[in-house]
């Protein structure tokens, strides 16, 4: 039996079934996945499927005890429970933006090929972001109704205005004593900047440093251009001095070390396994494997750069099983996606990623403040305006309060276009209750912020990546399984969290 | 009626849709995701059928492939259309949850700047102020709901008078 | 000059005043009624041709903004209906 044929094939006799709950379903190697409105999932037989499409279900057939088991049946269904299992999932609404992000300057030393930030040369020092600026970015900041709030410093290279960086930093300390927030700082830098004093700083005030890997070095130098030097070398070499700066102040290194971050070209996918290695051998323990996006440089460099998602599901598929074997062979290591689908899919909890979320983040979970002061609703709206188009532009820290920043229509708009249950196709999607699309993206590639999923790419990737998890669960090899849960823990990194009593 | 195809020369794409199966609103939400890519006219061609005429503005860009995009854009407004009147209430609730936790209660200086006086304190933009009659009565039937209106005032009354 | 015609039933008198006037630097404008429709006749002023504006082009140009302001419009009264309808939920 094919899915796409079994309606036609039982005509007038198929049936809704009753007694269930609001579901949908999907084939998926042969079996047939069900979802429901709570996120609860489980696999069918065709038979079985079937059967329940003509609207039969004996209440003694097994069948019946796995839909009871797993809330999709009407009769017996606890509404308390279920409300308070999707207003735990949906906490995150009671917040503001978490999230916030500071480019302190467009000047880069390095230039890539999928470059998001618009860089400027090394002496456009009028894409510095003032002090002044950054203190009010810091104010609106500690405004969010948010209890925890990361500040995250990105550029260009945010080293090259280390002076504001640590101005910032200082000011936002000195500030959030009176807010009283779980306040936390991240750098995304490319480390080629970096110095001791640098180091010793970004040490002591807790910064969490985040980086580009490429992959091995001649992936990585091919793509990432440093004048006069090596950005591999040089990123390795300040992911080993900052790892080792961790443990001589006694931290567990395999919780803390510098994060790093991929960037799938299509030069990368020629070396999934090559890739995931390179990442281990650096200490890292997560690897996101994140497709080339349409913002930025990449949107100009589609040609080199872009590649059709069947290729991109085909390095996933790679990639993660070799991640798989590691993991079996006693290495902990994990890849990013597949741990954000599978604290939904088997945690039953929200990791809160913005940007597969439902509604999405943007605005509403993250905001992203230009050097010139500009406020955007994430950094990919940042990034269109410095590629023209001012969309996502909400508002500017010299005249924007924090309430009309969240009370902004643009906001409002992005909102309601990623509620998924609210768009065609996601309406009938079986990833429905894991998945969010970012608005700015359908805006970028498709001229709309609600966007066609059938023609998106990024619906591409997600469909993907949770039909090769969901066939992992459906083959139910104990020890893949039980791999899988453990990419749901979350082991918090305190060290990071500067927590103050609010005066 | 004008035909826009004339003035925009060779290239531009005709495509009529019976407004049944996409309404008006979904074909404006199509053309308006277009405007900035395409120049697009709308006519009404016969009774509940409207003409979309699109050209690339770009020279050498596919209008052919636009007018594609253009009906599977059209063809999402239009079952978006039904979706979120199903769901409306979800989507209500959503929105209004995440924009209230993300935007927190007015501070003291937000609503010591707010417009409050004699020409905007009666402002009812919401109707809440408005009863139910008033409210819900169909146009072209208030007749007969006032007729039905009174019917029942007098029951009730008639009501109180007992009770 | 070009001759547009814009239905009355899809596009908006007050949008299509609106457009002509955002054009009016490069185009001169006559505007009528006949039939159903708003009539525009549209001729490009020297100085825009002198700038190598095409006058279709600049008739293009012009139905677009008064089909976008039309359709916000439109938008702007459906929302104002619809908050007066649900507004007490």
């Amino acid at each position: 039996m094919s899915l796409s044929t079994l309606f036609t094939d039982l005509g007038s006799q198929a049936k809704t079934p009753t007694g269930l709950v609001p579901f949908r379903f999907r084939e998926v190697s042969g079996d047939i996945l069900l979802t429901n409105f709570l996120g609860d999932w489980l696999f069918v037989t065709q038979d079985e499927f079937r059967s329940l499409a003509r609207g039969e279900l004996d209440p003694a057939a097994p069948l019946h005890e796995k839909l009871a088991a797993k809330n999709f049946l009407r009769d017996g269904l606890d509404q308390a429970k279920a409300a308070e299992r999707i207003a735990y999932k949906k906490r995150f609404l009671n917040w503001g933006p978490n999230l916030h992000i500071a480019v302190v300057t467009l000047r880069c030393n390095e230039t890539c090929v999928y470059c998001h930030a618009s860089r400027a040369n090394m002496d456009a020092v009028h894409t510095d972001m003032t002090p002044e600026i950054g203190e009010k970015v810091v104010d609106l900041m500690l405004q969010s109704t948010s209890p925890s709030v990361t500040l995250e410093f990105q550029g260009g290279e945010p080293l090259a205005n280390f002076p504001v960086m640590k101005h910032i930093i200082e000011y936002a300390l000195a500030r959030n004593r009176a807010y009283g927030k779980a306040l936390e700082f991240t750098m995304v830098s490319n480390l080629a900047m970096m110095d001791e004093e640098k180091l010793a700083f970004l040490v002591d005030h807790k910064v969490q440093v985040c980086t580009s890997i490429d992959g091995p070095e001649h992936l990585h130098t091919k793509q990432r251009i440093l004048v006069g030097g090596n950005a591999h070398r040089e990123a390795v070499k300040w992911i080993e001095r900052i790892n080792k700066a961790y443990i001589d102040i006694g931290l567990d290194p395999t919780l803390y070390h510098v994060e790093a971050l991929l960037t799938t070209t299509r030069e990368a996918l020629k070396y999934p396994k090559e890739i995931v290695d390179t990442y281990v051998s650096l200490g890292c323990r997560a690897i996101f494997l994140r497709p080339v996006d349409p913002f930025g440089f990449a949107g100009k460099t589609a040609q080199i750069v872009e590649y059709d998602r069947a290729a991109y599901h085909d390095f996933y598929r790679t990639a993660v099983e070799h991640i798989l074997d590691k993991n079996r062979r006693g290495e902990q290591v994990l890849e990013r996606y597949a741990s954000i689908f599978l604290t939904k899919i088997l945690g039953d909890d929200d990791p809160n990623f913005l940007d597969i979320r439902n509604p999405s983040g943007s605005g509403i979970g993250a905001l992203a403040y230009n050097y010139d002061g500009k406020i955007f609703s994430s950094d990919e709206g940042r990034m269109m305006y410095e590629t023209g188009d001012p969309a996502f532009q909400i508002g500017d820290v010299f005249s924007s309060t924090y309430r009309s920043l969240m009370k902004h229509e643009t906001v409002r708009a992005l909102v309601m276009a990623s509620i998924r249950e609210a768009q065609p196709d996601c309406v009938n999607c079986t990833y429905t209750p894991y998945c969010g699309v970012q608005p700015e993206h359908s805006y970028r590639t498709q001229g709309t912020i609600f966007g066609r999923m059938r023609e998106s790419t990024l619906c591409a990737v997600h469909k993907g990546i949770q039909d090769f998890l969901f066939d992992k669960l459906r083959e139910n090899d104990p020890k893949t399984v039980e791999i899988l849960q453990r990419w749901t823990t979350v082991r918090a990194r305190t060290h990071f969290i500067h927590a103050s009593s609010a005066s | 009626m004008s035909d826009l195809s004339l003035h925009l020369g060779e290239g531009a794409i005709r495509i009529e849709f019976d407004e049944g199966l996409y309404p008006k609103d979904a074909i404006y939400g199509a053309a308006y995701v277009f405007i900035d890519r395409c120049w697009v006219h709308l006519d009404r061609v016969a009774d509940r059928r409207i003409q979309v005429t699109l050209k690339a503005k770009k020279a050498g860009a596919d209008t052919q492939a636009y007018a594609g995009e253009f009906q599977n854009e059209l063809l999402g407004q239009a079952w978006r259309l039904r979706i979120v009147e199903e769901n409306r209430k979800l989507v209500e609730a959503i929105t209004a949850r995440a924009l209230g936790g993300a935007a927190g209660p007015p501070g003291l200086d937000e609503l010591l700047s707010m417009d409050i006086g004699e020409e905007t304190a009666f402002e009812d933009p919401l109707g809440i102020a408005m009863s139910w009659e008033e409210k819900y009565k169909k146009k072209g039937k208030a007749e007969g709901a006032k007729a039905e209106g009174e019917g029942a005032s007098e029951g009730a009354s008639e009501e109180e008078k007992a009770s | 000059m070009i001759e547009l015609r814009f239905h009355e039933e899809l596009y908006d008198g007050f949008a299509i005043d609106e457009a002509v006037k955002t054009y009016a630097a490069y185009a001169t404008a006559e505007l009528s009624r006949d039939g159903g429709a708003y009539v525009v006749k549209v001729t490009a002023k020297p100085e825009a041709t002198q700038q190598g504006i095409e006058e279709r082009v600049l008739s293009a140009e012009l139905a677009n903004y008064a089909l976008g302001l039309s359709i916000e419009r439109a938008r702007e009264t459906r929302a104002g209906e619809t908050a007066r309808e649900g507004g007490a939920a």
